[in-house]
């Protein structure tokens, strides 16, 4: 990663930083609602984190069983953590999204989440594009840690891509009404 | 199953799902999938919302 980079991506996470206090004040000094999830948000919530959590149990049985099958080193260990880690929060933010049960405080503050996931996954698409010319994430036949650019790139878009479908079945569904 | 009653009720009174969900302390969304029927709320909301159309729970939530 050059020195470029690594700035972006530490602005980056101080404008997440930033977004996530800035919520966190409003909701405080205008009592806005967003300080607490309703009985259905909890219940999606709740839903979520259960999908997330069997996800990776299945994710890391079936690296294992890919493993011990095979009889081959096929993927790293810190590979294996990256991607189950990526596909649980992936499950989990997506069906969030998708059930209206956004993490808080981003529940009023939508289009900032939005404009600083797409600033990510834009981010994280270059790291990846570099990573794969330089032929670091698959060495010798095997998956290594270096794949973290590329997992989270693919996390992010998704997130970028439920999110605007949502928003657009939204928009209709407002319009029906 | 829609329900047809509750969202009768509040357009009765010229009110928005958004202004419903303020006075329950719920999300927009919550009040749109109970009517759509997608969400079946609790004793405790089911109340709420009866008190704020000025209904009974009959009217609006039994069969």
């Amino acid at each position: 990663m050059s020195d470029y980079s690594t700035g972006f991506f530490v602005g980056l996470l101080f404008a997440w930083i930033v977004i996530f206090i800035n919520a966190a004040y409003r909701s405080r000094k205008h009592g806005e609602r967003n300080d607490d999830y309703d009985e259905r948000q909890m219940l999606v919530r709740y839903r979520a984190y259960q999908y997330c959590f069997f996800l990776m149990i299945v994710f890391l049985a079936c690296t294992c069983l890919v493993e011990s099958v095979l009889d081959k080193h096929i993927i790293d260990t810190d590979a294996v953590a990256i991607i189950g880690i990526c596909l649980s929060v992936g499950v989990h933010v997506c069906y969030c999204i998708w059930n209206e049960g956004y993490f808080l405080p981003l529940n009023n503050n939508r289009k900032s989440f939005f404009i600083l996931t797409v600033a990510t996954a834009i981010l994280f698409i270059s790291f990846s594009i570099q990573s794969v010319q330089q032929g670091t994430i698959i060495v010798d036949g095997v998956l290594t840690g270096n794949c973290m650019e590329l997992a989270c790139a693919v996390l992010f878009t998704t997130v970028c891509i439920v999110f605007l479908i949502k928003r657009i079945v939204d928009k209709k569904e407002d319009e029906q009404q | 199953m829609k329900n047809l009653r509750l969202k009768s009720a509040r357009a009765a009174l010229d009110m928005s799902q958004q202004d419903l969900a303020n006075r329950v302390n719920v999300s927009r969304q919550t009040i749109n999938a109970i009517e759509k029927g997608d969400y079946n709320p609790t004793i405790k909301l089911c109340i709420a919302i009866c008190r704020e159309l000025d209904k009974t729970l009959d009217e609006l939530f039994w069969e």
